[in-house]
Parts: C-alpha cells; structure tokens; sequence
C-alpha cells in the first residue's frame, strides 16, 4: 500500500540531500506537491501515479538547487564562482537568469567541426615543431650526446623515448576522442573545454621538451669541446709526424 | 485550441516576469495556482517546470517588486501567497512598454512584408 505522508518524508530526504536546506522554502516547495498530487487524484489517478506525477513536474532537486543558487542564499557565492570557472572553460551552461523550463542536456552552442578545426589549427605549430625535432634535431642531439659521453638522470632520456614513440603518443588521444564522441552522451558539452586543454598540454609538452633538448645541448658542449681537446693533440701530433 | 509548436525557452524565460507581475496585479496568488493559470492562459503552449517558478518568485521578492505571506488554505494546508508591491506595479509599466514596442516592430515589420 503506498503511504503518501511516507512518500513525502521522504522527498523531503532527498531535497535536503541535493543541498536544498532552507525550512520554508522546503515547505513551500511541499505545498506545491502537494497541491500537486491533489490535483492528478481529482483527475482520476492513483496516489503512486499522482505522487510520482507531481515531483516529475516540480523538477530535479539539484537543477532547483542550482536555480535557487543563482538568485541568492546559501551557496549562490560558490555558484557564482562555478559559472565563472564553467565561462572560462568555455564550458555551456544556464546563464544567471532562470531559464524556466529544467535543461536535461546542455547543448553545444559550437558546432562539433569548429572546435575540432580550431584544435587542430592550434596545436599544428606544436606539431610542425615537434616533426621537425624527431626528423632533425633529435638524432644529431643522440649523437652529439654520444660523442660527449653524456650520461645525465633518467629525465634527460625523455625526448628519446617520446620522439621514439610520437605515433602511438599522437593515436592514443585520436582513439579516446572517437571513442568519446561514439559512447558519450555527455561529451559534447565537454568537447571544446577538453580539446582546448588537450592543445594546451602538447603545445606546453612540445616547449618543454624542446628546452629539455636545448638543456642537454648545453650540457653536452662543455664535454664534447673537452673531447675535442683530447683528440686535437694527438692528432695535430701525428700531423707533425 | 490553438496546437502550435512550444515557445522557445529563452523567450519563455524573457516573459516569466511580466506574466508573473501581471497575474499578481490582479490578486494575491501562490506558486501552483500561478503555473496552472500560465498553463491554461497560453493553452499549454509554455513549458514551464513547476519548481522553476519559485526561484523567479524569490528573485521578484528580493528586488521588492512582490512580498509574501503564509496563510492557511480552505483545506487547511498552508500555502505561501504573493502579492504585487509598489515597485513592482513600476516595473510590470515597465514591461508592458517594452513588449509593446516589441510588438510594435515585429507587426510593422510583418505589415510590411505584405504591402
């Protein structure tokens, strides 16, 4: 037998559990259900139907907790800051006016084929540079390190292992986004945000490792100038012999 | 009975003020009553989500537009009721000026396209 004042209760749970904790406006949210629920059993339906019928069109108690946020009380500060945070992230969510009628899904208000061009515009110069390293300056810097006799920490060993393995590194994230933008619903809303902090990471880890690569270069001089400096005698010796 | 298609959201967000104002400038009213006559006025062309009203609510009484009672119902339940204040009244002119020129432009634009 389903109990409706039990039922309530229990409501009343899970809006205090969703962060809406506000006596009166619990009431005043309780009332509506109510009148609600009143409603549909005027019309014919069951308590259960009547019941389930009414909170389905008061709305998700966290969309209402979020709402309430946004136009003062507890928790609008820390709202403010995750619009903020979500704005910069470029991230789409419900501006600071009620929007009505309760979102399900956010939409994305950039097209999929914009983001993913101008990922790729910006990250190509992190590309190009990074080709360019693996054809060019990375075998000639292996050598140069060789020659010198430069053993440095494990860290030094990175631009080898990355250059080494640039394909597998490049197709694992290609292989996550398809999988994302095949299996996740919630996805689009993050694309722009994830791609843009993805561009960031190669475009930083491209710098990075170049420097690494100018550090080591440095290293290796003082060494190969002294190996140069050894070998110069005895040549120059047997020059004169 | 009219069976167009649903209003677009931003412009039932746009309107949740002025409609709110103008069924409390005929009398005190609380939130279900409210959405029930929005639902029957625009012939359930406005979706609105029930709870979504009362943060609007909340928002027209921290601006001091509408102020709020408890009060005890026929059926003995209490029921918060709003009402319209001073400010309020100013802004619903407000609104009822910038609808009408909205209005205004979109008939004269229409108007036009026929001519």
């Amino acid at each position: 037998m389903f109990d409706l004042e039990q039922a309530i209760a229990e409501w009343r749970r899970q809006m205090l559990a969703a962060g809406i904790r506000t006596p009166a406006l619990l009431d005043e949210l309780e009332s509506h259900l109510r009148d609600g629920v009143d409603a549909q059993i005027t019309s014919g339906a069951m308590t259960r139907e009547a019941f389930e019928s009414a909170v389905a069109c008061l709305g998700q108690a966290t969309l209402l907790r979020g709402e309430f946020a946004k136009v003062g009380g507890p928790g609008a500060c820390r709202e403010r800051v995750k619009d903020a945070f979500l704005t910069l992230a470029g991230i789409p969510h419900s501006p600071l006016e009620t929007d009505m009628i309760a979102m399900t899904a956010n939409p994305n208000p950039e097209p999929c084929w914009a983001t993913y061009t101008k990922a790729a515009v910006f990250v190509s110069p992190a590309i190009g540079l990074w080709s360019l390293c693996v054809l060019f300056f990375v075998p000639k810097l292996q050598q140069i390190c060789q020659t010198a006799g430069l053993a440095g920490p494990p860290v030094f060993r990175v631009p080898w292992i990355i250059a080494n393995h640039t394909f597998a590194i490049c197709a694992a994230p290609v292989l996550v986004l398809l999988l994302l933008e095949w299996r996740c619903q919630r996805w689009p809303r993050y694309r722009r945000a994830a791609l843009g902090g993805v561009v960031f990471l190669l475009n930083a880890g491209v710098l990075s490792l170049i420097t690494l690569m100018v550090l080591l270069a440095l290293l290796a001089a003082p060494a190969l100038m002294h190996h140069a400096g050894s070998w110069m005698p005895s040549h120059q010796t047997k020059k004169v012999v | 009975m009219h069976s167009g298609p649903m209003l677009r959201k931003e412009l039932v967000a746009a309107s949740a003020e002025p409609l709110i104002l103008s069924l409390l400038a005929r009398g005190e009213s609380y939130g279900y009553a409210i959405i029930q006559e929005i639902k029957t006025r625009s012939q359930n062309m406005m979706e609105w989500t029930d709870g979504m009203l009362y943060p609007v609510l909340h928002r027209l009484e921290r601006k001091g537009q509408i102020k709020s009672r408890w009060l005890e119902a026929e059926n003995g339940r209490k029921r918060k009721y709003y009402s319209l204040k001073q400010d309020g009244k100013k802004a619903l002119a407000e609104h009822h000026e910038h609808w009408a020129m909205v209005h205004s432009v979109l008939t004269g634009l229409r108007n036009e396209q026929y001519v």
